[in-house]
């Protein structure tokens, strides 16, 4: 999945490992995938998946000691060695990024209005007073009541939504053509959760960015998402347009995330959990790293790691609809999900974790 | 605080009241002080974390108690314990008050009334390998006879969460966020206990670890006629798992009753704007909803200073004078009693589609 002529950024093989005293950690491997410019793309996974380390490796923002192999291009330029001052020009510029956490992100010493002042005089040659203004215009983007008063306080007098909004406004004020978001509503109330969702949408909308959006929920990414991938184990194990994944799952584990979750619109009988625990990234199985959880599982697919493959044509009915979806799984019996129904497949296999 | 005013619409015993409820809980309020900059740090206000809750949990069932961050959930829960001391109010647990009883008192109390934390990490004591951190409880109150009769009661109740004998000796650091919220599930239902507060048990847990662990409470709900106060934010899960529900905001029950007349019929805009704001895992019908979803504005006001009258008016979409000059009520919304809500203008049957 390279290549994509057009493509705002583009990765490709990438591996990130962590040294530890157990012996390599194998965060993230050999993820490809691309952006095009508009593109929403959502990343789910639960933790320890990969999902986070993956997008941060795009800006550079990992610890020193991780280790990272393969290629992200942005815009056509290569940012895997690139020198430091080349990924400085970029961040908080061309690319923006929006943290789960607004309190431990913002300085708590200066003013709110003077923080973004600062992100957009940093990147672009304006005055004192025109930053202030365009961080003004910022919040009032993002529908902060008052923004001329409300620039001049500290994020404490902030509250918590109101202070993920004023993070989109200072990722918004450099008009980045990519905002990556990680988890940006996480720590916030439902109600709350849904302004700040509304907020990034119409602030994306406005400026044409791109927009990659990382999170364990899985409503928020099936509501905002144009493309989703499912990450497990470190690397991508399917991926596709929304509705395809969300509503034909051809890899066990997306079905198994789908299948274990409650509903807020029906009375649930039994919720299924996916048996057993997520592989340790130090010492990976040989074969797929869904395997020893997999209800489905053959002992082929515990010799080797399956590849990506296209699953979007495999059901005649749904041919029409699907060909060409770029609908893609990690799974050697995918076919298996296409053939009969997806939803009782993890309800025979409980055991406790 | 302004004291409520007793209408005529109100149903008495109106709040999910019961004669006989294996726990009653009547007009509970709990504050915190809040003290001053000054060197006395003296006293200047108080957070009302809790203002005048009554809400009932029968014999076997489960009410679950949601809310947003500050609405007083958790306190509620920790008062009705006695981990918190209320100010007023009244808690009886079958027939007996709690409110007022010294630690001393309660101690052979907290054998039948038993509590479920959120973090599994936090909770669990790292040098204690799992059996100690079992029978600990078991020592404290004394319900075993001999060394090798508590032993064998470890491992039952290894086995009851879904462990297994050999993970005894083990630390709970060896153990996954599932497994450990496991344990302290066992450490909770060491004593035989009728009445166990669970407070977001599984909201750090991933969605398909979360599954099972709701699953295993459910199970020993049923096999043990266990009663839960299911405390979280999570509206799914509580859905999943509540018979009745208790919605909070800032400190006051607003809505209760059966969950999927709440669920599906919510009277209470709070309610019902809580219900629309969450994520559906469903591309096409989040995408409907959120065109549809009534968004609400601002933030939650301060427990510390509250609004006059209803406490939502400030984010209600349909607040009007008398919001703010009039406290509501819980009423009844339903002939029978059993869904009950506290505002004066709420929303019909009409208007009402979650």
């Amino acid at each position: 999945m390279t290549g994509t002529s057009g493509a705002l950024l583009e990765v490709d093989g990438l591996s990130v490992t962590f040294p530890s005293e157990d012996g390599e950690v194998h965060a993230v491997r050999d993820v490809s995938f691309a952006v095009e410019p508009g593109e929403v793309l959502g990343v789910v996974g639960e933790s320890g998946s990969g999902k986070s380390v993956s997008l941060m490796a795009v800006p550079r923002l990992l610890p020193g000691s991780a280790r990272v192999t393969g290629s992200i291009r942005f815009d056509g330029t290569e940012l895997v060695g690139a020198k430091p001052e080349t990924l400085r020009g970029l961040r908080g510029s061309e690319m923006a990024m929006i943290f789960q956490d607004p309190m431990s992100s913002m300085n708590p010493v200066h003013t709110v209005g003077r923080q973004i002042a600062e992100a957009r005089r940093a990147h672009a040659s304006v005055s004192k007073d025109e930053a202030w203004r365009d961080a003004v215009a910022a919040l009032a983007l993002v529908d902060i009541p008052q923004p001329e008063t409300r620039a001049k306080q500290y994020p404490h007098e902030f509250s918590g939504g109101m202070r993920q909004r004023a993070m989109i406004a200072m990722a918004m004020v450099n008009k980045p053509r990519l905002i990556i978001a990680d988890e940006p509503t996480t720590a916030l109330d439902v109600t709350v959760q849904a302004q700040v969702l509304e907020v990034l949408d119409q602030a994306r909308v406005e400026s044409g960015a791109s927009l990659v959006l990382v999170s364990h929920d899985l409503g928020v990414v099936a509501g905002t998402a144009d493309r989703v991938q499912v990450m497990y184990g470190g690397t991508i194990v399917e991926t596709g347009p929304t509705e395809e994944v969300f509503e034909r799952p051809r890899m066990p584990y997306t079905v198994g995330l789908l299948s274990s979750l409650p509903a807020v619109d029906q009375i649930g009988g039994r919720l299924h959990p996916i048996p057993g625990a997520p592989p340790s990234l130090v010492s990976l199985p040989p074969g797929c790293s869904f395997a020893p959880r997999c209800p489905i599982v053959e002992d082929a697919c515990r010799e080797a790691e399956p590849e990506l493959v296209e699953v979007g044509t495999g059901d005649a009915a749904q041919r029409s609809s699907t060909i060409g979806t770029d609908h893609l799984s990690r799974c050697r019996r995918w076919d298996v999900l296409a053939e009969g129904s997806t939803e009782n497949l993890f309800s025979r296999t409980e055991v406790p974790a | 605080m302004s004291a409520p005013s007793t209408e005529a619409g109100a149903a008495p015993g109106a709040g999910g009241e019961r004669d006989g409820a294996l726990l009653q809980v009547r007009d509970l309020t709990t504050t915190f002080p809040v003290r001053g900059q000054g060197v006395l740090r003296r006293v200047v206000g108080r957070v009302q974390a809790v203002t005048e809750v009554s809400l009932d949990v029968d014999a076997g069932e489960t009410l679950g108690v949601v809310g947003e961050s500050g609405c007083g959930k958790s306190t509620t829960g920790r008062s009705i314990l006695q981990l918190i001391r209320p100010d007023s109010g009244s808690v009886r647990y079958d027939g007996r008050e709690l409110v007022g009883l010294s630690a001393k008192e309660m101690r052979p109390l907290r054998r039948e009334l038993s509590m479920v934390f959120q973090d599994p990490f936090g909770s669990l004591d790292p040098r204690l390998p799992v059996s100690e951190l079992i029978a600990e409880p078991l020592r404290i109150h004394q319900v075993y006879s001999s060394e090798s009769d508590l032993r064998d009661r470890v491992d039952e109740l290894l086995g009851l969460v879904g462990l297994k004998s050999e993970h005894r000796n083990r630390y709970s650091h060896e153990f996954s966020g599932g497994q450990r919220q496991r344990i302290g599930i066992a450490r909770a239902l060491a004593a035989n206990p009728r009445v166990v507060v669970l407070d977001e048990p599984v909201s750090a847990l991933d969605v398909s670890v979360q599954a099972g662990v709701v699953n295993l409470l459910e199970d020993l709900q049923e096999r043990l006629g266990l009663s839960y106060l299911f405390i979280a934010h999570d509206l799914s899960v509580v859905r999943h798992i509540s018979d009745r529900v208790a919605v909070m905001y800032l400190g006051k029950v607003v809505e209760l009753g059966d969950a999927v007349s709440v669920y599906e019929n919510p009277r209470h805009p709070y309610t019902q704007a809580l219900l629309s704001a969450v994520p559906l895992p469903d591309p096409a019908a989040e995408r409907r909803r959120r065109k549809s979803r009534v968004v609400l504005t601002g933030d939650i006001p301060s427990p510390a200073n509250p609004p006059s009258g209803c406490r939502f008016r400030t984010r209600c979409p349909k607040a009007q004078q008398r919001c703010a000059d009039e406290v509501p009520v819980l009423r009844a919304s339903d002939v029978a009693g059993t869904h009950t809500f506290a505002c004066h203008f709420p929303m019909g049957d009409a208007d009402s589609a979650a």
